[in-house]
């Protein structure tokens, strides 16, 4: 452990910059996000999805928010979020899974099984001192967070998270005592490498296990995070966070934007669940005197059609992400994607910067590390977007 | 039976006497008017498995489904009607969550539905074991019944089910393989079916039909590849199909539905295709489907120009007019015949042209089979 | 466990996905070499029933979803009476590995998963023409942009690499001369999945396409077609080898012992490239049959395994199947999904700890309730002939049980220590069920379970 445990006060809490991943599965329409209302195109293309002008939250003159991110406004209006307007990758790929790999593997030509955060944890602790630097929240652990032979654990949700969880109290803890003596890598006579590699992978479980389990034990919050998956996912980070684990990674996952009917209402919803909970989050860090130690990266696989097809939208690419936190500067990055047909790419806005830019400025001025190997080349930063954490 | 007629397959040694009540027909054919419903086109029109006509004029649609990237059911009533743009549509209920049934989360597994005069909607639900009632227009659950069983009465996989004239309920249970009546509360009344493949015997039955001028059963006998007519007390009446996928053979019929006429129609699910038989059993016609692009689907492709290019290399886009797992077929006012294509996301709709004709304007049955005029 | 048992539940496990204990006595009592012939003749049985599979399953059951195929397919493994062509298919779908999240269309995933199946103890010749000619292959590394004008190299590359011979057996020259010979070995357009879904896709030769020039491959020179250089590579002792060294990690050990890959490469050319005389070969010979535990359990493996062990699934009507198939993929491995084409990277490479989490509290949760049939079943096996046990006796008969896992003294010991019976239990009440299911699920948790 390169940190001290925390009670939950943030006292004993190493300082160090955090990120939080959270992923919009589905494919989020980032023109129904933030909304190029100053251009009449956006209402020719959307005829029947369309957010009209006096719904909107406005940013300025050409865009303005989904009126259902009046949180995530107002962390805008703090100068806290970031909005990368026309991110994407080359040779875009309309299939979610394939869309999704990209951005995980941060490979859009080549298939790859690893992750770049894989890699980013192997960069923060590589000595594997600490099991859980690497902590995802949602089913099953995401490709981004995967590198073979690199811890990294996945959480369903906090409360039910553990070992032999299908076994009940007396009984389960028996269990993990016999677990614990059984995977002794040592207690093997032949020298088997593999049975040794087992046997440390199940005691490191077993200490993420103890370690994220104890999490929730010394936290206490003013702040009432909503039921929904992904503000109870948002609430699990700023547990274990503020239990000062010495997790550097975070990722969250938030499903349903794929939006190819019943636009309008689905997006709302969706929208108010993330914006009130990154608010809450970001609200709850701020009351434990830790809210300048996190960064949040929020992005899609890809973005959508520029014309909808009378109830929804469709695949398309070229879409937005966000970036949030005190050491953000905020306000718009990029250009916003001309609507033009000519200047559209197969019916959708063209992607103008690449997103292993925004993954380089993250790893570059807020973890600190250097990320070409980690994103398969050099690509160009936003400068001045974060500001380091001062330790 | 008082008329020669010629051997159909299937047909049974003692035929359903078709004479009676059912009309004699001047069959003009069927036209094809509309595909109602649209992949991806509608957050809730998926999977959709069965419907009911409504009394209202909507058309209640069962969706069952999984939400992409998940492996958890989800179900919902979906209602659609055809109006001048094509179709409108919108979700009556979500089936996953509701708080009203008491013990049952969710209906994960919904196979069948039906509607009663008041509008109320019957569902049932295979895993649940338990047939669900909803109000039509609130989308509000009002009940449910049921009990999970192997014995006369219990539900064992419920699929079709029907209101026969006194509102009464018919309730297949597919794994019991047995037909039961139940009041509209769930009082069981009786009920009738064994195992097996021989005459009148059922295995894993599927839909049920009501025969609105007999009042008889008919059965979709989903695993012996055919359908079976039964008086209410459960006597075996007739025979129709066998397994193949000739004319008039069937593979899986899932659904069956009968007309003002007597008609049959089946859903031939894994024919990919539904029959049309007349009151005797005898095959009529085929429907392979006839889909067209509707609005949505116009508007689908105007906002995905590259399909357009792409569809222009498709060798030939018959296909996609065509039924995939048919399940189920429902019938409405005005010859109105509604195909539930499941596997294509939509329900096919077609118009049934024909006269019903007199006593006086017809000729005496033996001259139909005189081969000199054919 | 007596060793006649032993080896049969070895030869289950590898040449299938594990057995009942009532499985492994029948095949005992059957013998090896008729067990290991009635695998090696998958025809020899029907296949089980998939329509009511469709039937009970119809949230999953679209055509269109290459889950769907998954999820057939998972329950194919655990009921299969013909396990050994299930092997072979997974097998070929880790070597020549195509992903849904490109392809998409789940009717060509499943197309391409009953080739593997229904070609994958025949003729490794046929095999790979099949593949050449397999719609899904032909999206997945690009062959319907394989011109002869414009020659796309991905399959050509990927064929000699990955699919036979491997690096450092062929030149640059040779890919080249490869993908020209596979010029014109496209399919058919599919239909788009808008507005009524897709399509499947048929193999079609574009003789206009096609890239008629001599080519030089592999030292021969001739005016060849896709076909010509099959019957070349083929004949590559690289080939042999190459076929070999898979069979090996897939049903002998993860640590690979060149002589006796050398043995089989041997056999591949002896036999005439035919997989069914190879395997037979394999499953007769002294080195697969003293290879026990020597692979890690795949994540599939693991779940189809443990599922036969508890006895579920059996009955097409059990709702939540799809959860195995994800279950898997939440372990590293999503069948019809690997992430690359080189597959998965197998052996110790499954276990991670986020993978390791979700293997033991599967294995817990499965063997560990009481109520599921082939537990039950284990119990009163267990209590037949018995009217008590002591904990060590149950929990060495439960390990037996399970197909004879091999318990380490020290983990025997671990759980011995933690069994809630530390003393003489009687057979006859519902009180052994529970002690069955509570070792059971330890075995389960169990480092040695790991293996197969």
């Amino acid at each position: 452990m390169s940190t001290t445990h925390g009670n939950g006060n943030g006292s004993k809490r190493t300082r160090e910059p955090v990120l939080v991943v959270l992923q919009l599965s589905g494919g989020n329409d980032f023109m129904n996000t933030v909304v190029p209302y100053g251009d009449p195109l956006y209402y020719d293309f959307r005829k029947t999805v369309g957010i009209s002008e006096e719904d909107l939250l406005p940013v300025n003159d050409d865009v303005g928010f989904h009126p259902a991110m009046a949180e995530i406004k107002s962390l805008y209006d703090s100068g806290n979020v970031a909005v990368i307007q026309g991110i994407g990758y080359p040779d875009p790929d309309r299939s979610h899974f394939r869309s999704m790999d990209i951005w995980h593997t941060a490979e859009p030509h080549d298939f790859s099984s690893e992750g770049w955060l894989g890699r980013t944890i192997r960069e923060l602790d590589p000595q594997k001192q600490n099991v859980v630097t690497g902590v995802s929240f949602g089913s099953g652990l995401p490709r981004a967070m995967y590198l073979s032979g690199t811890p990294a654990i996945s959480v369903t949700e906090l409360e039910s998270y553990g070992l032999l969880t299908s076994l009940s109290g007396v009984r389960q803890r028996a269990a993990l005592n016999a677990f614990t003596r059984m995977y002794v890598p040592e207690e093997f006579e032949e020298a088997q490498m593999v049975m040794q590699h087992i046997g440390q992978t199940g005691l490191d479980s077993l200490a993420a296990v103890d370690l994220l389990r104890s999490a929730p034990d010394g936290y206490s919050s003013t702040v009432e995070y909503a039921s929904d998956p992904l503000a109870q996912s948002l609430k699990g980070i700023a547990q274990v966070h503020l239990a000062g684990l010495g997790t550097r990674i975070f990722y969250a996952q938030h499903g349903g934007y794929d939006v190819h009917g019943n636009q309008v209402q689905t997006q709302a919803k969706l929208w108010s669940q993330v914006s009130r909970a990154v608010q809450d989050f970001f609200a709850d860090l701020k009351e434990h005197d830790a809210s300048d130690e996190v960064v949040m990266l929020i992005f899609s696989e890809f973005g959508r059609r520029v014309r909808d097809n009378g109830n929804g939208t469709d695949h398309g690419s070229g879409g937005g992400a966000f970036v949030v936190g005190e050491h953000v500067a905020g306000g718009l990055y990029a250009d916003y994607p001309s609507l033009k047909p000519a200047d559209q790419v197969s019916g959708d806005m063209a992607y103008n910067n690449d997103f292993r830019g925004v993954y380089s400025t993250l790893l570059d001025d807020w973890l600190g590390i250097h990320p070409d190997p980690i994103v398969n080349g050099h690509f160009e930063q936003f400068e001045g977007m974060l500001q380091p954490l001062q330790l | 039976m008082t008329t020669a007629s010629p051997i159909r397959p299937g047909e049974s040694a003692e035929p359903f006497d078709p004479v009676g009540p059912y009309p004699s027909l001047l069959r003009i054919g069927h036209r094809y008017e509309i595909s109602l419903g649209q992949r991806l086109a509608l957050g809730g029109f998926k999977g959709p498995q069965d419907l009911a006509v409504g009394p209202d004029g909507w058309l209640y649609v069962v969706n069952r489904f999984t939400e992409a990237g998940s492996d958890v059911p989800r179900s919902r009533f979906v209602r659609v009607r055809a109006d001048d743009n094509g179709y409108e549509d919108d979700i009556v209920a979500s089936l996953s969550g509701q708080p009203d049934l008491v013990g049952k989360e969710t209906l994960p597994s919904p196979v069948m539905c039906t509607i009663d005069s008041a509008g109320t909607l019957f569902l049932t639900d295979e895993h649940a074991n338990l047939v669900a009632m909803f109000d039509s227009v609130s989308g509000d659950a009002v009940g449910h019944w049921g009990s999970a069983g192997t014995g006369p009465g219990q539900l064992n996989a419920p699929s079709g089910i029907v209101l026969d004239a006194e509102e009464n309920v018919w309730v297949v249970s597919t794994l019991n393989h047995r037909v039961d009546q139940f009041t509209r509360d769930g009082e069981h009344i009786k009920g009738f079916g064994e195992y097996g493949d021989g005459p009148g015997q059922l295995s894993h039955p599927w839909g049920v039909a009501v025969d609105p001028i007999t009042q008889t059963l008919l059965v979709a006998d989903w695993r012996n590849d055919r359908v079976q007519r039964f008086s209410p007390d459960g006597e075996l009446l007739q025979i129709i199909g066998r397994p193949g996928n000739g004319p008039g053979e069937m593979n899986r019929p899932s659904g069956v539905a009968v007309d003002g006429q007597g008609d049959i129609y089946v859903a031939d699910r894994s024919n990919n295709r539904v029959l049309l038989f007349n009151p005797r059993g005898m095959f009529i016609e085929s429907f392979r489907g006839d889909a067209t692009l509707n609005e949505r689907g116009i508007q689908k492709l105007m906002a995905n120009l590259d399909m357009v290019r792409i569809r222009e290399n498709v060798v030939n886009l018959d296909d996609e007019k065509r039924f995939r797992n048919p399940t189920s077929v429902k019938i409405g006012s005005d010859g109105l015949v509604f195909m539930v294509d499941s596997g294509r996301y939509r329900i096919q709709v077609y118009r049934k042209l024909c006269r019903e004709l007199g006593a006086d304007e017809i000729d005496p049955p033996t001259m139909h089979t005189d081969p000199t005029l054919t | 466990m007596d060793e006649d048992r032993s080896l049969i539940a070895h030869l289950l496990r590898r040449a299938g996905f594990g057995a009942t204990p009532s499985d492994i006595d029948a095949a005992a009592a059957a013998g090896y070499e008729a067990t290991l012939d009635d695998l090696l003749h998958p025809e020899r049985f029907e296949r089980p029933a998939e329509d009511l599979l469709a039937r009970f399953h119809s949230e999953h059951s679209d055509e269109e979803s290459p889950r769907w195929a998954a999820i057939k397919w998972t329950y194919r493994m655990i009921n299969s009476r013909r396990p050994l062509e299930e092997k072979m298919a997974l097998l070929w779908h880790g070597v020549f590995a195509t992903g849904w999240a490109k392809v998409t269309n789940g009717q060509m995933m499943q197309r391409q998963y009953e080739m593997l199946r229904d070609n994958g103890l025949g003729n490794f010749r046929t095999l790979l023409q099949k593949l050449s000619r397999d719609p899904a292959m032909i999206y997945w590394l690009d062959q319907q942009s394989n011109h002869s004008e414009a020659v796309n190299e991905n399959y050509g590359r990927e064929l000699l690499e990955l699919f036979s011979m491997g690096r450092g057996n062929y030149t640059e020259d040779d890919v080249r001369a490869c993908a020209r010979a596979f010029t014109g070995w496209t399919m058919t357009q599919v239909l788009p999945r808008y507005p009524t879904g897709y399509w499947p896709a048929e193999f079609v030769y574009r003789e206009e396409d096609h890239d008629n020039d001599e080519k030089t491959f592999l030292g021969e020179t001739g005016n060849f077609n896709g076909d010509d250089v099959i019957e070349i590579i083929v004949r590559q002792p690289a080939t042999a080898t190459f076929v070999a060294r898979e069979i090996y990690r897939a049903f002998v050990a993860d640590d690979v012992d060149e002589d006796h890959v050398q043995e089989i490469a041997d056999a591949y050319v002896r036999y005439g490239y035919e997989l069914r005389d190879v395997m037979r070969f394999v499953f007769e010979s002294d080195f697969f049959k003293h290879a026990r535990f020597k692979r890690v359990k795949s994540p599939i493996e693991f779940v189809v395994g443990t599922v036969k062990l508890a006895g579920e699934h059996r009955d097409p009507h059990q709702f939540n199947l799809a959860r195995l198939p994800a279950l898997s993929a939440m372990m590293g491995q999503e069948l019809l999904n690997p992430p690359t084409v080189e597959g998965w990277h197998t052996g110790r490479e499954w276990i991670d700890s986020a993978f390791l989490v979700e293997r033991v509290n599967f294995a817990a949760e499965k063997l560990g309730d009481s109520s599921a049939p082939g537990i039950a079943e284990i119990a009163s096996r267990i209590r037949s002939g018995h009217t008590s046990a002591s904990a060590a006796d149950l929990l060495d008969a439960c390990a037996a049980e399970a197909g004879g896992v091999n318990l380490n003294e020290s983990t025997r010991s671990a759980i011995l220590n933690e069994l809630s019976v530390q003393d003489e239990i009687a057979c006859e009440g519902p009180e052994l069920d529970d002690a069955v299911a509570e070792a059971l699920a330890l075995i389960g948790a169990s480092r040695e379970y790991q293996f197969a």
